[in-house]
């Protein structure tokens, strides 16, 4: 029992080191899926308790464990919290950019194009692209197959090719995501 | 704004956005969570909380939750429920339960929109004869179901909205529950286009699929060779201009156009199982299906617009059953289910004791038709008209067991009128 009990403790001490650590990092992906901070906090919080439950087992390499929750958990709250979402239609006029801000309005122009995928590709975006994970990572994080990864990306990679966003901003240059 | 370098770059400054300091609560609220989630599998509720459907009175059996999906079995009234089902062979993955206490005859569940697509299966156990459960989604028949113990087959519904599931006549030993299922991203077997988003089955109402085609991404045209005789031969499109106005398609075979129409953004994943169409040529031998994307209807002139989805596939088309001069389908697919042709009968027929869902269709006489149904306990229903004319003929109802029903072809007036009722129960397995 006494064992038991101090083998908790030391849980305990490892989990809060983890998420000193490593939660902040994970918020960024969190905000990145739900390009909300609140929400964002909310998601990353709830992965984490989530996580504490299975710590025992995760806890020489928790971090895919809790990316995976985080991702799964995102898709499930999706469905409950934030299903009235809607991407906007209507789009900003364009504002006439200089050359130092239009690195950033283009960049915001992407991102918020990113934030209108689906929340799989969304997913698979933010997983391959800013977590730099591999396919099979990506993969095993989604718990589905390469091959889903791969055409996810597909399907995401083509639907911002033809974002209205970015279409206005193609008209102005050359090439494409490629 | 061009290369995923550029997609990267975008990534990293959004993330840029979020404080670099730790949320000085969050330790607190993780800590928080962890008692509330701790309290809740104490008390046995853990599966409640996370569910995606609110259950309203009755017991929730367990519902994925977080980590690894256990093995234990699913049970609701008293059936083991798969976690997983295929239906029209595409997987879809258990989402949620609910039954009723004994006796109690009664389950709701509300299902928010999820964006995939959902399917149910109702189990009922101790429901007595003459008894039925209907289930109603947003208050409009889905299915009845008898008992007197019985899971019945899983079969597709809308993404959202209030499952009620009612006894009528049970006992206190009757239970009933419902599972509900949701789509995974993997498709049926078949073949797919490159981004794995839509896929023509290897067979579809029990065609085999002898050829098919995609266009590869940025292709406007696509072809494959089939061999035999075309009327054995159906052929399916897709086109998904994924957005793009002023998208037309044209299918051709064997340099005769087919079919041509406007494509649209749609989200088909199941092209082959929205219909087909047959060549009307008689010629054997081998056979060039071509697709192509193009700025007019029928247009001949092959024109490429970026991002959409152009697909093909020709299946074999198994001999029909004649009935009063019209080849009809021995099987046909409706509402997830195969169904197999039961009866060919005359202008009236009554069905009594059914012990599962039958889908009804016509052959009109020369002069057209009409389908009444005649419910014991219900409203009468007519079917939509249909000209008479060769080989015409329609698939339109499903009526449920639980009920007696008396079914005639009648005129505009109401009137007898000639013609023959096709009667389809649902396949086994």
């Amino acid at each position: 029992m006494t064992a038991e009990r101090g083998s908790r403790v030391s849980d305990r001490a490892d989990f809060d080191e983890f998420v000193g650590s490593r939660s902040q990092a994970l918020l960024r992906t969190a905000y990145l899926l739900t390009r909300d901070h609140a929400l964002a906090e909310d998601l990353l919080q709830t992965a984490l308790s989530k996580a504490w439950f299975s710590w025992s087992r995760i806890e020489s390499r928790p971090e895919p464990y809790v990316r995976k929750i985080l991702v799964n958990t995102y898709a499930s709250w999706w469905r409950r919290r934030w299903n009235g979402e809607r991407p906007s239609h209507d789009l900003p006029d364009s504002p006439v950019r200089d050359d130092a801000t239009a690195t950033a309005a283009e960049r915001h122009d992407l991102a918020a194009a990113i934030g209108r995928l689906p929340k799989r590709q969304r997913a698979v975006v933010v997983l391959r692209y800013f977590e730099d994970l591999s396919e099979a990572e990506t993969a095993a994080t989604l718990g589905c197959s390469t091959g889903t990864v791969k055409s996810q990306l597909s399907k995401a990679l083509g639907k911002l090719r033809i974002d209205p966003a970015l279409a206005e901003e193609r008209n102005e240059q050359t090439g494409e995501l490629r | 704004m061009n290369t995923i370098d550029d997609l990267r770059a975008a990534l990293a400054a959004d993330a840029a956005t979020v404080a670099h300091d730790e949320h000085p609560a969050r330790a607190a609220g993780v800590q928080g969570r962890i008692r509330t989630r701790r309290r809740r599998r104490q008390a046995g509720l853990a599966a409640a909380a996370a569910a995606v459907a609110a259950v309203v009175g009755f017991g929730v059996l367990p519902a994925l939750d977080d980590g690894p999906a256990p093995n234990d079995e699913l049970e609701v009234a008293g059936h083991v429920v798969p976690r997983e089902v295929r239906i029209l062979d595409f997987p879809y993955r258990f989402e949620t339960s609910a039954e009723s206490e004994p006796g109690e005859g009664h389950v709701e569940l509300d299902l928010p929109a999820s964006g995939a697509a959902r399917a149910v299966t109702v189990a009922v156990d101790d429901l007595p004869p003459g008894s039925t459960a209907a289930l109603r989604l947003d208050g409009v028949l889905l299915a009845r179901v008898v008992g007197p113990s019985r899971l019945d087959d899983p079969f597709p519904i809308g993404d959202d909205g209030t499952l009620t599931l009612t006894v009528t006549g049970g006992s206190g030993d009757t239970r009933v529950g419902l599972a509900t299922y949701e789509r995974t991203a993997d498709l049926a077997p078949g073949l797919a286009d490159t981004s794995g988003t839509v896929v023509f089955r290897d067979r579809v109402a029990g065609k085999p699929r002898l050829g098919a085609v995609f266009a590869r991404p940025g292709a406007a045209e696509a072809s494959f060779t089939v061999t035999g005789r075309l009327t054995d031969i159906d052929v399916a499109r897709h086109c998904d201009s994924n957005g793009a106005p002023g998208v037309y398609f044209v299918m051709s075979i064997d340099d005769g156009a087919t079919e041509s129409g406007r494509c649209r953004d749609v989200d088909d994943e199941d092209p082959a199982g929205g219909g087909y169409v047959s060549s009307g040529g008689t010629e054997s031998g081998r056979h060039e299906v071509r697709i192509w994307t193009t700025d007019r209807l029928y247009g001949e002139e092959v024109v490429a617009f970026p991002g959409t989805v152009l697909g093909a596939a020709a299946y074999g088309s198994s001999a029909g059953t004649v009935v009063r001069g019209a080849e009809v389908p021995e099987v046909i697919e409706r509402d997830g289910r195969l169904w197999q042709l039961e009866d060919a009968v005359g202008r009236r027929h009554r069905l009594d004791d059914l012990d599962g869902p039958r889908v009804l269709g016509m052959v009109p006489g020369p002069d057209g038709a009409w389908l009444e149904i005649r419910e014991d306990l219900g409203p009468v229903r007519t079917s939509d008209g249909l000209a008479g004319g060769a080989g015409a003929h329609a698939i339109n109802d499903v009526v449920w067991p639980g009920r007696s029903y008396e079914l005639s072809l009648v005129d505009v007036d109401g009137d007898p009128a000639a013609g023959a009722i096709l009667v389809y129960r649902p396949m086994q397995g």
